[in-house]
This record gives structure tokens, C-alpha cells and sequence, in this order.
């Protein structure tokens, strides 16, 4: 390798990383209050950005780069800052710069008059999101995990006098953080266990250190539990819903492509540590979830809470495919995910500001005849998002589908297909409810000059979501595709011949999809949910989620106040009001004991000291006595 | 350079002319204030970095040693010795940043008499005192020096209408334990193998294997003192009656870099007294220092005062670095001493913007104080570094701290448990209480739209506090260098109980997992 390319891949992928936190810097401590170049440094660093990291992962090598500087002891390798290049963190890199810097774009109008922080920790955000991206060891992984939590606290809570939002931000951060508990403690016994915490030299030496032991399958759990916190698995996953208070440019970056995908990141980073029981619990716990959250979405009333879960439903499916010991396979649908999930957003976003900030599917309407480019980038991401060829998705989730039926389970396959009918269905249902039919609110006619700033970048997430499937993410992500021949591929081949080996598993996912889309248009002509006299308790149930929040609130919250109070009381009672009383009353009672004595009565002081004099005279003939 | 000359004496010398000044010249007594926070924020930023430049040491990583003549008293076996290492530097620099501030503080406050102000001069001083100083018997009473004007600020000055009764209960209840310490003190001099009150002979010197009542007893007394003054649980009861009356500047000094001060005496006697990880005292510490952390943080959910709040929050911080004390690695000595640096900028920078918020809206209690964010956005945006500082968010300095504990505490597998209990403690239970602090305070509807300005020069003590979190959090290599540079006791080798049959202990050497920090330096 030469030297002189891989400093300078090196100065550059470090520059990229640096200059959005230092145009945070500058945002929050040199710009004035509310001007609008917040907005515009803010593009200007994740352009830089972009650029940087394009053009290295244009010329990188194709052996990784490892580099670290002390950071927080002298053994830099493993408690170091640095960057660790490989294929498949520069193209990650490189997804988490395209979505940033459209999403920033966006933002330049959806944001307009509101800004606050919001650029500022935008530009923290996409800088230390590169820094997870490009970890050489836990240490940074670690510190960049929580730093990424806390831009996603601060921008979910972008309004904090909606008392809502406030919740909502808190409630983010607390759950992560129980997530990260366990992550740090798998990290503390990973040190323990193989005395290192690079990547790529653990990598090479588990096999031989701790892979054999019977702490590698806890190990490996407990680092999937800080995924499951940050990814939104169940039992963690209440806090994405709830952070759709934020603004919609927020969700769709940091809620939908890049932070909630950096747990799956970092579970394909390590996929090594995981062994075979580790994989099973991923994978049924990645299934369920993508079943649960497709289930809840089918009956959620608001345009980004369906989103939400779409995306937890979405994210199970990639610890699925993690669960299935294919990593690239994960990535490639991280991938293909962002950017159909962004750009739902971005439209949603659209909508919701030209609906005046209505959100309820069962009031809107219509929206497809005012604006029809709108509805056709809509309909890109959602033909993405379900998995219809030739777009982005199917490939992925052919991909999927194909490792699943590999395996032995055929309870996989049910329950992808399960997970596909319902994926359609929501989709189907939101579609039909906020575009078509009669418009049920008022909306604007037009929300003028932003609207450039606001389609450009979702044209561009249409065009991604659409070519992501032949564009070669698979292969960058490390993925050998047995069916083609290595030689000649082109972006015609990738994105015939999977079409051409569709299994019958994956003809019967589509199928799904489409009945579900089907039934979907049928609820919404019978108009099942307007006309009926109330929901069932079934039906109610899974509107609320299983009401798994409200148990939580009630179970873990009502132990947690239980707890504080009971040591509150024992802290009152015993620590500040017994010790000191203890202390008080010996006093106290020395006093009075010792003024008995010093009463004035002549004859108790004569009584005294002829006692005193007593022992002493007999211990005086004692002592003579001995010495005779 | 004459370490004591360059530290200790300046604040004292101003407060004795403070004193002679009296009450008419009261501009000149401010000036003197002014020059004396001046001086200590100099030395707090200025003698890490000479501490790092020089390079000839005296033996053992002790820099700057100096004797004072007429400080000595050999026949009692004290010396008048002044030196720095790695530990002592940083409380140096801890005192001299937290100091400062406290100053600036006391300064911005309106106007006091000129007893406030020397009472103050007196406490920094004899903090540089206790933690320049070579000698235990120096250390105690510069110690002193720095304890008993808090009783008489809480008494004179207290913030709440019962200031005579909490200054009072504080007043008995820090001496028990400080009568404690004395005791101790005296009682490790008299210890066999200790010939004189000189720290720096004492590394060499382990009375844990001794027969003697002496080196059985003397290290639960001193455990038992300093574990009132540096609140640990059960001892802590003193605290939060303490930080609500005070007067804020002697909060920040009190809660700040006194409380560290127990502890510190705990570093600097730890050979002598057998405290690594096999001895079973440090074994019940090491619980109590969980215990700090986690009823710190759930009772700290319950208190309706931000300054309640904030005190059982430094109570739980104390336990970080008590449980960096117990893990006896180099890795978790270390950590344990940027906790101490990183704990007590915070509990300044806490108190200092509560008592801000006292000034500006006349209230600490939450119910009322909704809203911040929009009403004062200084003070909120105060609130939030305190609030994430607090939780060990990385990018500041209390993260550093707490992980290198967690680290090195990790590699002594009967701490193991403890240390699962700090994680959960520091990550789950302290964010818990400080988001919702931040929830009720910062976050939510403003009704009073009534913005409040706060004028850039009465930002500068807590933005000097909230910058040093910041710039250690962010490049906290330069820190821990400065804070690994001490002494380890010989026989802290990073040996863990194995065997212990009724021969008595065997030892096994474990390999060192870190590698060494100053190869170049040692």
C-alpha cells in the first residue's frame, strides 16, 4: 500500500469527520441566535463531508486502514481515537453523508423560521455518526454511541415547551441509556476476556481467546442489547414511536436511516462475536419485532407514528438477517431502507406542512390531485419499502427471504410472509388515506419558495431507492452473489437475475404483499374504520401497541418510584434523623450523668472522695504487696 | 519555585490583609478578592502545566519538593514538606480552578462584609495547603483551615431560616469525624514501620500484616472519619442540610474540592494501611461506595430542591471514585483521581448555577422554576451540561473518570459485582434523575415569558467551570497522564486474592492488561 494514499485517505476521512462538529461549534458559539447561515454552514460542512468521503471511498485500497491516536490512556489501540477503513464502513460513511446532506437541505426549508439548536446538532450528529461509522475499537464506538443518543435527546426535544416532546426526548435517552448499561458491561467483560478492544484485532484473535468459552454466548448478548435499545427491538423499542415529536427532517435522518441503523451496524461490525445461540435469540427477536411493529402500524391513525413502526418493523428484519449469519445481506437492506424510509419522511413532511401541520390519516385526503409529484415520490419509497421489483427493497428482501428459507425453520418463512402481507397493508392504507379520496382538511395552495428546497432532495432519495437494488451495495458490503458470474456484471444483470432465480418463497412474498395491499384498498372502500361503532378490544389492543408503554409506566416506573421512596424514607428517618439523634442523646446523657455529680450536696463530694481515696490506698498496698 | 510560597501562602497572606483593611476601604478589600481569584485560577491552570514541563524529579514522581524551615518540628516527627505528584496536582489544579470561581462568585454577590471574603481567602488557602502538603500532620491542618470557616459562613451567612441549627449540626457532626481522622492520624505515626508524619516514606511502609491493635483498628477509624467528611453512605447525613444553607461560593468549595479531600487522605495512606483489593475493609467499601451511587441517585429523583438535588448527586459521584480507590489497578487509581477533578468542577458548576437561579428568581424549588429554557437560556443551557456531565456523557470529563474506574475496577474479579451495580448506577439511575431534573426545569411551558439576561460577566465563573468539563472531555489524554503519575504503593502490584488457606494469603500477580502509561517518565 502506498504510504503517501493511505495518509492522505487518512487526513481526509478524519476531515470529514471533524468538520461538521466543528461547524456545530461554530453554529452554536460564534453565529447569532436565529440567522440563516446557520443553515447554510450546516450544508456547506456535510457537503465537505461528502465530498471527502466519496472520493476516498472511490480510492481506497482494498485492505483495511487502521489508524488511532491516544485518546483516553497511552495504549492507543484500544482506548484511542482514530478511523478504521474497510469497504464497508467508508460505504456506510458514504450513505450516512448522502442522507445527511439531502436531509440538511430539506431542512434549509423545512426549518425556516424555527431554528434554535437545530443546525448545530445536526452538524454534531452527522459528525459523530461518522465517528460510530469509522470506529477502530469499542472505546469510540462506545463514546460516539452515547454522543449520537444525546443529538437525538436534544433534536427530539427541538420544542421542549410541548410537554410532549420534553417526555418524548427524555424517554429516548433513558431507554438507551438502559441499552448501553448492557452494551458497556459486554464491553468490560470483552476487555476482560481477550485484553483488547480493537476491532480488527479481536476479530482475528476470538477464535482463539474467548469464542471457545461459555462466556461468549453473554457476551454477545449483552452487546446485542445495547442494538436492540438503539435499533428499537423489542422490549426496547417504546421510545421510537414517542420521538416522532421531533421535527420530520429529524426523523427521517436520525430516526429512520442512520442512528437507529447504527445498532444493526454494529452488529454486522462484530458479527464475529456472536455465537450460534446469540444468532438464534437475534434472529427470533429481530422476527417478532418486524411482526409486532407491522401489526401496530396497520392501525395507527398518524402519518409518522405509521412510519415509525414501519421502521422498527423494517430494522427486525435486518437483525433477522443478522440472526441468519448474513451481514451483508443486513446492510444491504440498512441501505436500501434509508433511503426509501427518508424519503417517506421527507414527503410525509411535505404533507404535513401543506396540511397545515395535521397529522391524523383520518383527516386528510386528496392530496395526490394537487400535488402529483409528491404522490409519485411516495409511491417510490413505499413500492421500496414493501419489496417490489425492481426497486431498491425487493432485492434486499429477496435476499433475506432466500437466507431464511435456506435455514431449517419454516416458521421464518410464515412469519416473513406475514410481515410482508401487513407491510403492504399499511402502506396501502396510508397511501390511499393521505392521497386519494376527498380532501378531508385544508390545504395550503402552495408553500412557496421552500418547495424547490424541500422536492430537490426528495427526488434524489427517489432515484436512490429506486436504483439502490443493481447499484452494487451488496458487493461493497462484502456480499458474494453465488448466482452471478464475478466477470461481467453490470447494473442489467443485478437487476434481472434475481428475478430471473426468484425462489418460491420469494414468489410467495410478493404474492403477500400484494394481498395485503388488496385488502388494505377494501378496508378503506368499505370505509371499516369510519363507519363502525367502536373498535374491538383486539383491535383497540394493537392500536395501543399491546399496550406495552402503559405497562412499563405502570410495572417498571411504579418499582422504580416504589424504590426511591423507600430509600428517600429510610435516608429521613434512619441516616438523618437517627445518627444525629444517636449523637444528640449521647450527649446528652453524658451530661446529665456527668452534672450528677456536681450537685452542691457536700456530703455525696465527702462520700466521693473517700471512695476514691479508698481505691487508691488499695491499690497502693496492692502494689507494695507485689513488690514485698 | 517554592511550592508553598507559590500556593498556600498568597490567599492567606490577603486574608490577614483583609482583616487589617477593615470595613471602610470595602472597593480595596474587593480588589484584594479580585487579586486572589486571579491568583488561584493561575495556579490551578499553570502548575499542570509546569507540573508536566519540569523534568528533574526527586525520587518516587514527587516534583517541586520544598521544605519550610520553620514549619519543622523533628522531634514530633513533622516536617514543613511541600510537593507535587501526580495525585496532588491535580487537587492542586481542582482547588485552584474551583477557588477561583467560588471567588468570582463571592465577588458577583452584592455586598458582603469583609469576613466573607477572608473567610473564603482562608479556605483556598489552606486547600492548596492540604494538598501541596507532604505531611500528615500539615495536611490535617490546612485541612482544618479549609473546614471551619464553612461552619461560620453557614452560621453568619446561611441561606435558609434555620442556618444556626444546620450550621450547628454540621459543625458537630464534621468534627466527629475529623476528631476521628486526628486520632487515626496520630495513630499511623505510631504504627510499626512509620518513623516520622512524612508521606513520601510511607509507600514503602505496609502494616496490614502487623499483629498489632493499632494496624487492625486504625484503618476502620479512618475509614469511619473520612467517610463522614467525604459523605460516604451511611455518613452522608450532614450533606444535604449543608449545601442548601451555605452560601453558594462556600457550596462549590465545600462540595467541590473538600469533600475530596477524605479521600485523598485515603490515596496518600493506602500502602500503610493494606487497602488494595484483598483486605476485607475494602471490600465493605467498595459496597458502600455502590451504595453511594444508587440510593445517591434514587433519592436524588425524589427531592423537590435543585440544591437537594445536586447534593445527593455529588454524594453519588463520591462513590465513583471510592470504588476507583477499592479497585487498587493503576487504571482505576487514575480514574478514581480525574473523578475527583471531574466530580468537583461539576458539583461547583451545579451549585454555582443554582445559586444563580436564587439570585435571578428567588426560588431553588422545581414546581416554580418551569420553563427555563425559554425564560433564561443561559442558565438553562447551564442546567444541560450540568445534566449531562452528571450522567457521563462522553465529551466531558466526568465520562473519563467513570470509565477508567469501571475499567481498571473491572479487572479484580471480586469487584466485579460492584462494578456491574456502578454501570447500571451511573448510566441508568443518574440519568434518570438528571433528565428529569432538566425536564422540570429547562424543558416545558414558559407561562412567565419574563426573559431573564444574565450579563456577561457573572457568566464567567460558571463558563470557565463548564469549559474545563468540556475541553477534559474532549482531549482528557493530556488529564490522565497528569493524574496517573503517582507513586503505586509496592505492594499494589495488581495481585488478587487466589488462595487463603489458614497459612494466610497466597498472592497471584496478575498481568498487567494496560500497559504502563509513562514508560519515559517512570
Amino acid at each position: 500500500m502506498n504510504p503517501h494514499l493511505v495518509q492522505k485517505i487518512v487526513g481526509f476521512v478524519g476531515l470529514a469527520t471533524v468538520v461538521p462538529i466543528l461547524a456545530s461549534a461554530v453554529i452554536y458559539f460564534l453565529l447569532p441566535r436565529q440567522s440563516r447561515y446557520h443553515g447554510i454552514a450546516a450544508v456547506l460542512a456535510s457537503t465537505i463531508s461528502l465530498l471527502l468521503i466519496g472520493y476516498c471511498a472511490r480510492i481506497a485500497p482494498d485492505q483495511p486502514i487502521l489508524v488511532s491516536v491516544p485518546w483516553l490512556w497511552g495504549d492507543a489501540a484500544n482506548f484511542g481515537v482514530g478511523v478504521y477503513m474497510d469497504r464497508a464502513s467508508l460505504f456506510m460513511a458514504l450513505m450516512v453523508c448522502v442522507v445527511a446532506w439531502l436531509v440538511q437541505i430539506y431542512s434549509l426549508g423545512y426549518m425556516q423560521d424555527d431554528l434554535g439548536r437545530y443546525f448545530a446538532l445536526m452538524s454534531l450528529f452527522l459528525g459523530t455518526m461518522l465517528g460510530l461509522v469509522l470506529a477502530p475499537n469499542f472505546t469510540q464506538l462506545f463514546v460516539c454511541w452515547e454522543l449520537v443518543g444525546f443529538c437525538s435527546y436534544a433534536l427530539i426535544g427541538h420544542w421542549f415547551d410541548r410537554p410532549s416532546a420534553a417526555d418524548a426526548a427524555r424517554k429516548a435517552f433513558v431507554v438507551n441509556r438502559v441499552g448501553d448499561a448492557a452494551f458497556l458491561i459486554g464491553i468490560l467483560m470483552i476487555w476482560a476476556g481477550a485484553h483488547s478492544l480493537g476491532l480488527s484485532e479481536l476479530r482475528s484473535q476470538w477464535q482463539h481467546s474467548i469464542a471457545q468459552t461459555s462466556t461468549a454466548t453473554l457476551i454477545g448478548l449483552l452487546v446485542f442489547c445495547g442494538a436492540i435499545a438503539k435499533s428499537a427491538q423489542i422490549p426496547l423499542h417504546v421510545w421510537l414511536p414517542d420521538a416522532m415529536e421531533g421535527p420530520t427532517p429529524v426523523s427521517a435522518l436520525i430516526h429512520a436511516a442512520t442512528m437507529v441503523a447504527a445498532g444493526v451496524y454494529m452488529l454486522c461490525r462484530v458479527h464475529w462475536l456472536f455465537t450460534g445461540d446469540a444468532l438464534q435469540v437475534i434472529a427470533w427477536v429481530g422476527l417478532v419485532t418486524a411482526v409486532f411493529a407491522a401489526m401496530v402500524a396497520c392501525r395507527c391513525w398518524d402519518i409518522k407514528r405509521v412510519l415509525a413502526y414501519s421502521t422498527i418493523s423494517q430494522l427486525g428484519y435486518m437483525m433477522l438477517a443478522v440472526g441468519l449469519a448474513v451481514p451483508a445481506v443486513a446492510m444491504f437492506h440498512l441501505v436500501t431502507h434509508a433511503f426509501s424510509k427518508a424519503l417517506l419522511f421527507l414527503v410525509a413532511g411535505v404533507v404535513i406542512l401543506l396540511a397545515r401541520r395535521e397529522q391524523d390519516l383520518r383527516r386528510l385526503g386528496g392530496i395526490a390531485r394537487r400535488e402529483p409529484v409528491l404522490y409519485v415520490l411516495f409511491l417510490l419509497g413505499a413500492l421500496s419499502l414493501v419489496g417490489l421489483p425492481p426497486f431498491g427493497g425487493f432485492y434486499s428482501k429477496e435476499m433475506i427471504v432466500a437466507a431464511a428459507s435456506k435455514t431449517a425453520r419454516w416458521m421464518f418463512c410464515v412469519l416473513i410472509i406475514v410481515g410482508s402481507a401487513l407491510s403492504g397493508f399499511y402502506i396501502t392504507q396510508l397511501s390511499v388515506s393521505v392521497f386519494h379520496g376527498t380532501e378531508r382538511s385544508q390545504v395550503s395552495r402552495s408553500i412557496g419558495v421552500r418547495w424547490k428546497l424541500m422536492i430537490m432532495p426528495a427526488l434524489g432519495l427517489g432515484l436512490l431507492s429506486f436504483a439502490s437494488g443493481w447499484m452494487g451495495w451488496y458487493e461493497v458490503f462484502g456480499g458474494a452473489n453465488a448466482d452471478l458470474e464475478t466477470a461481467e456484471r453490470d447494473w442489467i444483470s443485478s437487476m434481472r437475475e434475481p428475478l430471473l432465480h426468484l425462489t418460491g418463497v420469494g414468489s410467495l412474498n410478493i404474492v403477500a404483499v400484494l394481498v395485503g395491499a388488496l385488502t388494505a384498498l377494501l378496508v378503506q372502500a368499505r370505509g371499516y374504520y369510519l363507519n363502525r361503532v367502536g373498535p374491538t378490544p383486539i383491535a383497540r389492543a394493537i392500536e395501543n401497541a399491546f399496550y406495552i408503554d402503559q405497562i412499563y409506566h405502570v410495572v417498571i416506573g411504579g418499582i422504580y418510584n416504589w424504590l426511591t421512596r423507600i430509600t428517600s424514607g429510610m435516608d429521613a428517618l434512619v441516616i438523618r434523623g437517627m445518627v444525629p439523634e444517636l449523637l444528640r442523646s449521647t450527649f446528652d446523657l453524658t451530661g446529665r450523668l456527668l452534672r450528677g455529680f456536681q450537685v452542691g450536696d457536700v456530703r455525696a463530694y465527702i462520700a466521693t472522695s473517700m471512695f476514691v481515696l479508698a481505691v487508691i490506698l488499695w491499690l497502693l498496698i496492692r502494689k507494695l504487696h507485689l513488690n514485698v | 519555585m517554592n511550592l508553598f510560597y507559590f500556593t498556600a501562602f498568597p490567599p492567606l497572606v490577603l486574608a490577614g490583609l483583609i482583616f487589617v483593611l477593615g470595613d471602610r476601604h470595602r472597593k480595596a478589600v474587593r480588589c484584594l478578592v479580585g487579586l486572589g481569584a486571579i491568583h488561584c485560577l493561575l495556579v490551578g491552570l499553570t502548575l499542570p502545566i509546569l507540573y508536566s514541563l519540569a523534568g528533574a524529579k526527586t525520587p518516587a514522581n514527587w516534583k517541586f519538593v520544598a521544605e519550610i524551615w520553620f514549619l519543622n518540628n523533628s522531634g514530633l516527627g513533622i516536617n514543613g514538606k511541600f510537593g507535587l505528584d501526580g495525585l496532588g496536582v491535580t487537587m492542586a489544579m481542582l482547588s485552584g480552578v474551583v477557588g477561583g470561581t467560588a471567588l468570582l462568585t463571592a465577588l458577583l454577590e452584592s455586598d458582603r462584609p469583609r469576613s466573607y471574603f477572608a473567610l473564603f481567602l482562608i479556605m483556598v488557602g489552606g486547600l492548596f495547603g492540604a494538598f501541596t502538603s507532604l505531611d500528615l500532620f500539615y495536611m490535617y491542618v490546612f485541612h482544618e483551615f479549609a473546614l471551619v470557616p464553612t461552619f461560620l459562613l453557614m452560621w453568619l451567612w446561611g441561606r435558609t431560616p434555620d442556618k444556626k441549627c444546620q450550621a450547628l449540626q454540621t459543625a458537630i457532626y464534621l468534627n466527629v469525624g475529623a476528631l476521628l481522622i486526628l486520632v487515626g492520624l496520630i495513630w499511623v505515626r505510631f504504627l510499626p514501620g512509620v518513623a516520622s508524619f512524612d508521606v513520601t516514606a510511607l509507600s514503602g511502609v505496609n502494616v496490614a500484616g502487623a499483629d498489632t491493635f493499632g494496624a487492625k483498628f486504625v484503618p476502620w477509624m479512618l475509614m469511619a472519619g473520612v467517610g463522614i467528611l467525604s459523605t460516604v453512605w451511611p455518613f452522608h447525613g450532614w450533606a444535604p442540610g449543608c449545601y442548601m444553607t451555605a452560601p453558594v461560593p462556600a457550596v462549590m468549595l465545600h462540595a467541590g474540592v473538600l469533600k475530596a479531600f477524605g479521600i485523598y487522605g485515603l490515596f496518600r495512606l493506602a500502602s500503610v494501611l493494606g487497602l488494595d483489593s484483598t483486605s476485607c475493609l475494602v471490600h465493605m467499601v467498595s459496597w458502600l461506595a455502590v451504595a453511594n451511587i444508587v440510593f445517591g441517585g434514587l433519592i436524588a429523583l425524589q427531592q423537590k430542591n435543585l440544591n437537594l438535588t445536586f447534593a445527593y448527586g455529588s454524594i453519588a459521584h463520591v462513590g465513583i471514585v471510592l470504588l476507583g480507590l477499592c479497585g487498587g489497578t493503576e487504571m482505576s487509581w487514575t480514574g478514581a483521581i480525574v473523578a475527583m477533578l471531574a466530580n468537583g468542577i461539576w458539583a461547583a458548576l451545579a451549585f454555582g448555577t443554582v445559586g444563580a437561579l436564587e439570585a435571578r428568581f428567588k426560588t431553588s424549588e422545581i414546581p416554580t422554576l418551569t420553563g427555563l429554557g425559554r425564560r433564561a437560556p443561559w442558565l438553562a443551557s447551564m442546567l444541560v451540561v450540568v445534566g449531562f456531565a452528571g450522567c457521563g456523557l462522553p465529551g466531558f470529563l466526568t465520562f473519563v473518570g467513570e470509565v477508567l474506574v469501571l475499567l481498571g475496577a473491572w479487572e479484580i474479579p471480586q469487584l466485579r459485582l460492584q462494578v456491574i451495580f456502578m454501570a447500571v448506577g451511573v448510566l441508568v439511575v443518574a440519568a434518570v434523575y438528571l433528565l428529569t431534573v432538566i425536564r422540570n426545569t429547562v424543558h416545558g411551558p414558559a407561562d412567565h415569558i419574563k426573559c431573564v439576561e444574565i450579563p456577561w460577566v457573572e457568566r464567567i465563573p460558571t463558563f470557565i467551570l463548564a469549559g474545563m468539563l468540556l475541553l477534559g472531555g474532549v482531549y482528557p489524554y493530556g488529564v490522565v497522564k497528569m493524574g496517573s503519575s503517582f507513586e503505586r504503593p509496592r505492594r499494589f502490584t495488581g495481585a488478587s486474592l487466589v488462595h487463603s488457606n489458614g497459612e494466610g494469603a497466597q498472592w497471584e500477580k496478575l498481568e498487567a492488561i494496560s500497559s504502563g502509561l509513562l514508560k519515559s517518565s517512570k
